[in-house]
């Protein structure tokens, strides 16, 4: 089982089966109108469907190279920094409207720099500083865009 | 002459204060994320889009614009002196160049690549001159048959340019074009794939799908691999080439400016495509005994990818603004940024926008000029900006593109949106699944459903017409062959060993 997780076309043919799917069943909610009058599920099914039989040919290519997938060192997935990027981002998304930019900027820019494997709490402490005086003035002095700048500022 | 009227026009435009000044900053900006590994035109061109609403559309497409071809100069000063190549567009100029730099002539190969690019910067520039008028004329007779079939092109020359398989290439297009499908019908007025979540009524935007991508599925794939930087900061030698450079030289500036232009126009061109053939091309034109040899510090081998690809971003224009299609990822932005704007890209922006259209072409010989006067001399400042650490980097770059993101709608759910992608961009990296023709696809997905149900509704339904129609059959013809070239396996095996060195 564990060789079929190191191969990276059966995943992206796996992938596009399940995409193409998804749109194939959705369009089935919309109209599909007739050629000369194409209603909204018309280019969405057809597509759907060529991206489903790619998907099958792609797993097909896969799974017949299937003996050379397995002796690879497999995908090496690291989820450390995409959970810490993903989770700083939407925090960010959060408190950007409700406490301002300030609080916001230094969230996502402190946290994200844990996903490093080098990281300097000094440098990031500094960078988070920078960031937040650079945006404040670029963003709300400079280019005046409508945000507010601490949790207090209307 | 209508071409001297016309370009005086722009530089009416281009050289007034304010634009001067925004081509400055677009050039200095597009140098600077060039010489950065790690960042590419694409995803600041994204980032600064919605900061561009407050400016008036001349000044905001000069300064994007000057970000595209800036990023090629510096993608040359990482490329020779540090062996990274600080944009895609660069891999090659890494091969005799950081040879050269280690022989001592890193200016030299500095020079040439800048001398070059503005040679071939000012050539291209008035071959969009000279050939954007009548080619927005001849599209004016475009029907919408056309413009599917010349789509259809485009996207499958885009493959052309992916990395890796084709058919996995294909599929990502096609995903594109889906993605960009969700959001109300113009038809019918029926919200697609909105799964009841009224945001999505409106589509997914473009921006955020853009910086998702780009930007944070970059920085998560740059985390995974260490890095390690060999700058030749300590000399980088005389600056200005000796006479037998340029004596060397001239013929593969000449030819790198052509074949770039050339490539630039083609839909699915642009730099990137532009460099790689034209080292290709003079590597097999030198011989065997080129002395020294290609590889080994040859001075053609810097100056003709260097000038190709300047030459082919600038040429990458004219599909854009006598189409209204963009041939990459690059250009697909700009057609963001004109929307923004209000301004439809097409054949009409020629006589509707004379000053926008003329003043853009007039800016880029302007921001040429401008890059080789400042790049020279900047240099070390940029090699300064090589020893910040990717780790102080990549949260300035997260930043820029969660601000940048959310001031488009000023709205959260394009925060959502970019996290969302950044995660998919890593997870299409990892499955080797290249994302750029996703990108071109969702731009094009759109404007091709509209155009096959126009050219179908006029046809009654008969789906001849696309063989009916001159241009459309050609346009078809054509693909018809790219896709079989693509298919064959002698080319298969070629395409894949030029991409290997990325």
């Amino acid at each position: 089982m564990n060789g079929f997780l190191k191969n990276k076309d059966l995943l992206a043919g796996l992938m596009f089966i399940a995409i193409g799917t998804i749109f194939v069943v959705g369009a089935y909610n919309y109209q599909m109108g007739t050629a000369a009058r194409m209603g909204p599920g018309y280019f969405p099914r057809i597509l759907g469907g060529i991206m489903t039989v790619l998907g099958v040919v792609i797993a097909g290519i896969g799974l017949k190279n299937q003996a050379q997938w397995a002796k690879t060192a497999g995908i090496g997935w690291t989820w450390k920094p995409v959970v810490i990027l993903t989770a700083a981002v939407l925090l960010f998304g959060f408190t950007l409207p409700t406490l301002g930019m300030i609080i916001a900027i230094s969230l996502l820019t402190f946290i994200s720099g844990f996903a490093a494997h080098d990281k300097d709490y000094r440098q990031l402490v500094m960078i988070t500083v920078i960031m937040c005086l650079f945006c404040a003035g670029v963003f709300i002095w400079g280019l005046k865009l409508q945000m507010k700048l601490f949790p207090w500022s209307g | 002459m209508d071409l001297i009227n016309n370009l005086s026009l722009g530089f009416g435009v281009a050289l007034t204060a304010t634009n001067i000044l925004y081509a400055l900053i677009g050039c200095l900006l597009g140098t600077l994320i060039g010489v950065l590994p790690g960042i590419g035109p694409v995803a600041t061109i994204a980032m600064l889009l919605p900061t561009t609403y407050a400016l008036p559309p001349v000044s905001a497409l000069i300064m994007l614009a000057g970000i595209y071809y800036g990023a090629q100069y510096g993608g040359s000063t990482t490329a020779i002196l540090v062996n990274l190549p600080g944009e895609s567009s660069s891999v090659v100029t890494a091969l005799d160049g950081y040879q050269m730099a280690r022989q001592g002539r890193a200016g030299a190969a500095l020079g040439i690549a800048a001398i070059g690019s503005f040679i071939a910067g000012s050539f291209s520039t008035l071959l969009v001159a000279a050939f954007a008028p009548p080619l927005s004329e001849a599209a004016l007779k475009f029907g919408p048959a056309d413009y599917f079939s010349l789509m259809v092109l485009g996207l499958l020359a885009a493959i052309v340019l992916a990395h890796g398989s084709i058919i996995k290439a294909i599929a990502m297009v096609i995903l594109g074009i889906v993605l960009g499908l969700v959001g109300t019908d113009v038809n019918s007025g029926v919200a697609r794939y909105s799964f009841d979540v009224p945001e999505l009524t409106d589509g997914i935007g473009f921006v955020g799908v853009a910086m998702g991508i780009f930007g944070i599925g970059e920085i998560l794939t740059n985390l995974e691999q260490g890095e390690d930087r060999e700058v030749f900061t300590s000399k980088v030698g005389k600056l200005l080439p000796t006479l037998q450079d340029f004596k060397d030289t001239w013929g593969a500036i000449t030819r790198g400016t052509l074949l770039g232009s050339l490539l630039g126009i083609l839909p699915g061109g642009g730099a990137l495509l532009a460099s790689f053939a034209s080292y290709s091309f003079e590597k097999k034109l030198a011989g065997p005994n080129a002395n020294p040899p290609f590889g080994k510090g040859n001075i053609r081998g810097v100056a003709a990818p260097e000038s190709a690809n300047n030459a082919g971003a600038q040429t990458s224009f004219i599909p854009l603004l006598t189409l209204g299609i963009p041939p990459n990822a690059v250009m697909a932005l700009m057609v963001g940024a004109m929307t923004i704007h209000n301004i439809q890209p097409g054949p009409q922006v020629i006589t509707s926008n004379p000053q926008l259209f003329w003043g853009l072409i007039a800016s880029m010989w302007v921001g040429n000029a401008m890059l080789v006067i400042l790049n020279l001399p900047l240099i070390g400042m940029w090699v300064q900006l090589l020893k910040i650490p990717y780790r102080l980097l990549y949260p300035m770059i997260l930043v820029f593109c969660c601000i940048g993101v959310y001031t488009v709608n000023n709205t959260t759910f394009d925060v959502w949106i970019i996290a969302a992608f950044g995660v998919i961009g890593y997870i299409f990296a990892k499955l080797e699944c290249e994302a750029a023709p996703l990108l071109l696809g969702f731009i094009l997905g759109p404007m091709m459903e509209e155009n096959l149900r126009r050219a179908m509704l006029l046809s009654r339904g008969d789906a001849m017409v696309f063989m009916e129609r001159p241009i459309s059959a050609t346009m078809l013809v054509l693909s018809a062959i790219l896709l079989v070239i693509l298919l064959l396996p002698a080319i298969r095996k070629k395409r894949e060993e030029t991409f290997v060195e990325d």
